[in-house]
């Protein structure tokens, strides 16, 4: 295949992931702020891992308190996805090894990394904030093996980004040698 | 930098232009010139033989070092 055919290729898909990515980092929080706000407290109880009957109703404080605390890593991930966009750019551009591109899948990563992380915090810190004022209650941090396998991949997804970003570096150190 | 490039004054002294020394190096003009004013982190020794191959020089003669 021509070299120029595989170019405008990856300058096709750059401009489609681009609008795709712009999109979900907009669209991601209003759903969840949505889903939030319309749940009822059964469905609410039931995210937060505990037994709906002990809470048939959530409070209006709650309840924004529980929108704001899911809506968190959704806002760290659709930053991420905003931050891929650089690359997106350098890869229109033609800049397929450039140090941006590398800056921005490790900034990608390590957004990634966080909002994995504060998810893992929300389900409990949920049920935490439905059982408030309650007589007991009981807080409990859930691991799965899915969780721990995405931590990884993003772990070493972060890394190689971040080998790139050197590499990177010393190639335009190189490129500055006669 | 206390490293002077005197790649103008060599050019100058055996009466030969830049454009030629570029093309013999392999090398773009706009590159040359960086080279010239020492507007470059570094210089391969490929280029450097390259350059004192053509001016029948010593890689001595183009570089000084300046105490500052």
């Amino acid at each position: 295949m021509e070299r120029n055919i595989r170019r405008q290729r990856i300058v096709l898909w750059s401009r489609a992931l681009n609008l795709l990515l712009t999109a979900m980092a907009v669209v991601a929080p209003l759903a969840v702020v949505v889903m939030g706000a319309t749940m009822s407290a059964a469905e609410i109880a039931a995210s937060a891992d505990v037994d709906p009957a002990l809470f048939p109703t959530v409070t209006d404080d709650k309840r924004i308190a529980i929108v704001v605390l899911t809506v968190i890593p959704v806002l760290v991930l659709s930053y991420g996805l905003l931050r891929l966009r650089t690359a997106l750019s350098a890869f229109r551009r033609g800049q397929y090894f450039s140090r941006d591109v590398f800056v921005a899948f490790r900034s990608f990563a390590s957004t990634l990394l966080a909002a994995t992380l504060l998810r893992l915090a929300v389900v409990p810190l949920t049920g935490l904030i439905l059982s408030a004022g309650s007589e007991k209650g009981s807080l409990a941090i859930t691991i799965g093996f899915d969780t721990i396998q995405s931590l990884v991949l993003i772990a070493g997804f972060w890394l190689l980004a971040w080998v790139f970003t050197e590499a990177a570096a010393i190639e335009d150190e190189n490129r500055q040698f006669v | 930098m206390p490293i002077d490039v005197r790649l103008s004054v060599m050019l100058a002294e055996r009466g030969v232009s830049g454009r030629d020394l570029a093309e013999h190096i392999g090398i773009t003009q706009a590159n040359l010139s960086l080279l010239r004013q020492g507007k470059v982190k570094g210089i391969r020794f490929e280029t450097l033989e390259r350059i004192c191959e053509f001016l029948e020089c010593q890689p001595g003669d183009l570089l000084r070092y300046r105490s500052e």
